[in-house]
């Protein structure tokens, strides 16, 4: 079936400002998104810039907007904009564009960055060559870790939009996964981080972020967690050092 | 051209590159370049574990694993190798765990292991829980806490530079050409020492679980300055690609408990492999695959089995295995608590690569001259510790191993020597190349010479070869080769030209599929997952020996070969 893709396009070097192109592609409506776009670059438009790697939803590369919500075109297919209407296809918003559906990386690098993302280990538990964790402590960040740094969530956020110094989503989740490791030892400097005025209370709970995840992330719940460990005071565990966080009843 | 200076540089930030950047020390000046972002390497697509002989839940041993290894590689492995590998992996996963990394865990706090493909306890009696992981996200979970380490290292890291030529003197290597893929522009890194870490090759084929940007650069830059590749014919074919996209099902989901069944409803593993099942190596399952759709016990008659995991239940695949199950609700529609997934066999991974000894050291030829300052890990690379076909699991192991030890082996390298100048014609063959396609103003479009190379590779080079076929195939490869010679390019722009890159890419794979056929052609045996249909028996007499291939210019690939490190486990017959 024939379908009509309107893609937004950017190139500095022909027009100062965006504009639109459209394609009729015969398609299936099982196609990826990214099948369309990898069929338009290879025989129709070998300019159109898009990222991609793994196209099946693990990399991230290829977060845009379609049909107006924030997703990865490796996971997005022909069907999910039913009906003959054109579908609309547009880079992830809030961050400069430098290139048709490229997005520049580095604002959204350097906020996540400036959590300090990583863990630094606790020695807590010497005796075993691991450092121990039990199956809840893995749990609570669990869900966090599946973040693969897409940006549909970030760039979703309407606080973002109208404050670019607001950390966003993206950096807060990977705050939460780090404030909440059981093993790491400097937790309290990433919560001093995301504490201040561009942190967590920048959150208003829109919800955007959540329903963009490509990921299935909580990420107001992430965001809530962080706030509810600075708002309660940092309670640590005794036994192992671990900052205390008890999950809502209805998570 | 823009010139930079480094003790060390790193191509490919995936597992091996960045497990690389860990083990320099940091008085070294270090850049790491990447064609993608480092978080989108292929690394993390890896799903189901990396084992290690931990025994956190039984009874197990390094000496056992190093011997699955071996037989798992159809004895093609070189055994000095394998055994360093299965030593160092405790230490290896327990350095990846103080680097955060999220395991899964058991109740003891201690880390979750599960069985796999190939590995057994006690020498091959039954299968063993090895397999280290983290849910099933295992690579994305490596990949992500290696990277996030090389932040807090504030390692200097090259985004979007897409490496097209090493810079040779002699036989040494003193840097790389880089094109910055958002305005064109050349750049030379030059150093002390280079490390390759740039994956495989599965793009070459039609149906293949790897990315879009898996195609054989690495080796293919070697393979033009006169490197050989070696063992080439050996590529893996994963026997659970979902049908018909090819995306990876992890071996995980028959560790949990999943079964292959065909048209029949029949458990066919069980006649294939009676010890072992569902649970023996890749090889071995992919042509079994292939033997029940040959015999018209495909699901429906057509070309694919079923992988049932219907019997685990729904709260089991949710926490074991979420991201599996999760690609076929998504791209199949299908609900695995309920009903089978079609599978069948996908390209996934290259045991062959640039030859390099057990501290990446690239080798130059059968008697293990060094390259001096090229340094070559994982994927792209040949140690060998997965000789003719690899076990699940052991390609994270292998990439955080040797990952390591390259690391540690360029710093020394570089720590011992100055920056040696560079050759006058530095980067003059790369100009050449990207001139010429940029040069040509009619003859074919990059896809139409891709997509015939993905299916001549997929028809005739893929789990079952014959001579008849891959000479067909070796004809249409050179006519595909000459066209490439006229290819055309419409984006003339400098800015994010993903054509050109792809051009430059489509070169990587000629090359490297050229070594793979005329290896699979030359090696007249069946062995790992090279099985001829021609040559159905292994040929230990003439055969038990690694290919080295080399670029012939316009003619086909010379061949020499190397003997394989044997010794410590007895060379025997293969059954599971």
């Amino acid at each position: 079936m024939l379908r009509i893709f309107r893609i937004q396009r950017f190139h500095p070097e022909k027009k100062p400002k965006s504009w639109v192109d459209e394609y009729t592609i015969d398609v299936d409506e099982n196609d990826k998104i990214l099948d369309v776009l990898l069929k338009i670059r290879d025989e129709i438009d070998t300019t159109l810039g898009f990222r991609s790697s793994c196209a099946h939803g693990v990399c991230g590369s290829d977060g845009m907007m379609i049909d107006g919500i924030n997703r990865l075109a490796c996971q997005t297919f022909v069907a999910d904009v039913p009906g003959k209407k054109p579908i609309n296809i547009a880079p992830l918003k809030g961050v400069p564009v430098e290139k048709d559906l490229i997005v520049e990386m580095d604002p959204l690098l350097d906020k996540v960055k400036s959590v300090n993302p990583w863990v630094v280990a606790k020695e807590h538990n010497s005796g075993e060559k691991e450092l121990l964790m039990s199956p809840e402590d893995f749990e609570k960040i669990e869900d966090m870790t599946k973040c693969i740094w897409c940006s549909c969530c970030t760039t979703s956020c309407p606080s973002l939009w109208s404050d670019s110094d607001y950390l966003g989503p993206q950096a807060l989740v990977m705050a939460a996964r780090f404030i909440l490791d059981s093993r790491n030892e400097e937790a309290e400097k990433i919560i001093e981080k995301v504490g201040g005025h561009d942190g967590v209370f920048r959150c208003h709970t829109i919800g955007n972020c959540t329903d963009a995840c490509p990921r299935d992330i909580d990420v107001t719940g992430a965001i809530a967690a962080v706030k509810k460990v600075i708002l309660q005071g940092i309670e640590k565990d005794e036994k192992n050092g671990t900052i205390i966080w008890e999950q809502d009843e209805e998570k | 051209m823009n010139k930079h200076q480094y003790d060390v540089i790193v191509i490919g930030a995936g597992g091996a590159g960045l497990s690389a950047v860990a083990a320099i020390p940091k008085g070294l000046k270090v850049a790491v370049l990447s064609k993608l972002f480092p978080f989108r390497s292929h690394t993390g697509a890896a799903q189901g574990g990396i084992s290690a002989a931990l025994g956190n839940l039984e009874e197990d041993n390094p000496l056992w694993h190093a011997y699955d290894t071996v037989k798992g590689s159809d004895y093609l492995g070189d055994q000095d190798a394998i055994v360093q590998m299965c030593n160092d992996a405790p230490d290896a996963i327990f350095d990846l765990e103080r680097k955060g990394l999220p395991f899964s865990r058991l109740d003891n706090g201690k880390i979750s292991q599960r069985p796999f493909g190939g590995h057994t306890k006690h020498w091959g009696e039954s299968p063993v829980r090895r397999a280290c992981h983290s849910a099933d996200r295992t690579g994305h979970m490596i990949l992500h806490t290696l990277y996030q380490q090389a932040l807090r290292r504030e390692t200097n890291f090259f985004d979007e530079f897409q490496v097209v030529e090493i810079i040779t003197k002699e036989d040494s290597c003193c840097g790389v050409v880089a094109v910055k893929l958002s305005t064109g522009e050349r750049h030379i890194f030059h150093s002390k020492s280079v490390i390759l870490a740039t994956g495989g090759y599965g793009r070459c084929f039609k149906v293949t679980s790897n990315a879009l940007s898996l195609t054989g650069d690495g080796m293919a830059i070697c393979y033009q300055k006169g490197i050989p590749l070696q063992d080439m014919e050996f590529v893996q074919f994963h026997p659970t690609g979902l049908h018909p996209l090819g995306i990876l099902i992890t071996e995980g989901a028959r560790g949990e408990g999943g079964i292959l069944i065909n048209s029949s409803g029949e458990r066919f593993m069980e006649r294939y492999a009676p010890s072992i099942k569902d649970l023996a190596p890749r090889d071995i399952v992919s042509r079994s695959i292939y033997e029940e759709i040959k015999a018209g016990r495909g699901i429906g008659g057509k070309d694919f089995v079923h992988l049932d995991l219907t019997h685990l239940g729904r709260g089991l695949l949710d926490k074991k295995l979420p991201d599996v199950t999760g690609f076929a609700r998504t791209y199949l529609n299908i609900e695995p608590s309920r009903e089978p997934i079609p599978v069948k066999p996908t390209t996934h991974y290259a045991m062959g690569g640039i030859p390099t000894d057990i501290d990446g050291r690239v080798l130059l030829d059968s008697k293990g001259s060094v390259m001096d300052g090229l340094f070559a890990c994982g994927e792209c690379a040949c140690v060998s510790v997965h000789g003719a076909n690899r076990l699940g699991t052991n390609s994270l192991l292998d990439l955080v191993v040797f990952g390591k030890r390259a690391g540690q082996k360029a710093s020394l390298y570089a720590d011992s020597m100055e920056l040696s100048e560079l050759p006058s014609d530095s980067g003059e063959s790369s100009e050449s190349l990207l001139q010429g396609i940029r040069g040509n103003s009619r003859g074919p479009k990059v896809y139409e010479i891709r997509n015939k190379m993905q299916e001549i590779m997929m028809d005739y080079c893929s789990v079952f070869r014959n001579k008849k076929g891959m000479e067909k195939c070796v004809s249409l490869l050179a006519e595909l080769k000459d066209d490439f010679k006229k290819i055309t390019i419409s984006d003339k722009s400098n800015f994010y030209n993903y054509e050109m890159m792809a051009a430059f890419e489509l070169s990587c794979m000629l090359d490297v599929s050229e070594a793979t056929l005329h290896g699979a052609l030359i090696r007249k045996e069946s062995r790992g997952a090279h099985s001829r249909e021609d040559y159905p028996e292994r040929d230990d007499k003439n055969w038990l020996k690694h290919s080295l291939c080399y670029k012939n210019k316009n003619e086909n690939p010379r061949f020499d070969f190397k003997s394989v490190d044997l010794g410590k486990f007895e060379v025997k017959e293969r059954v599971y």
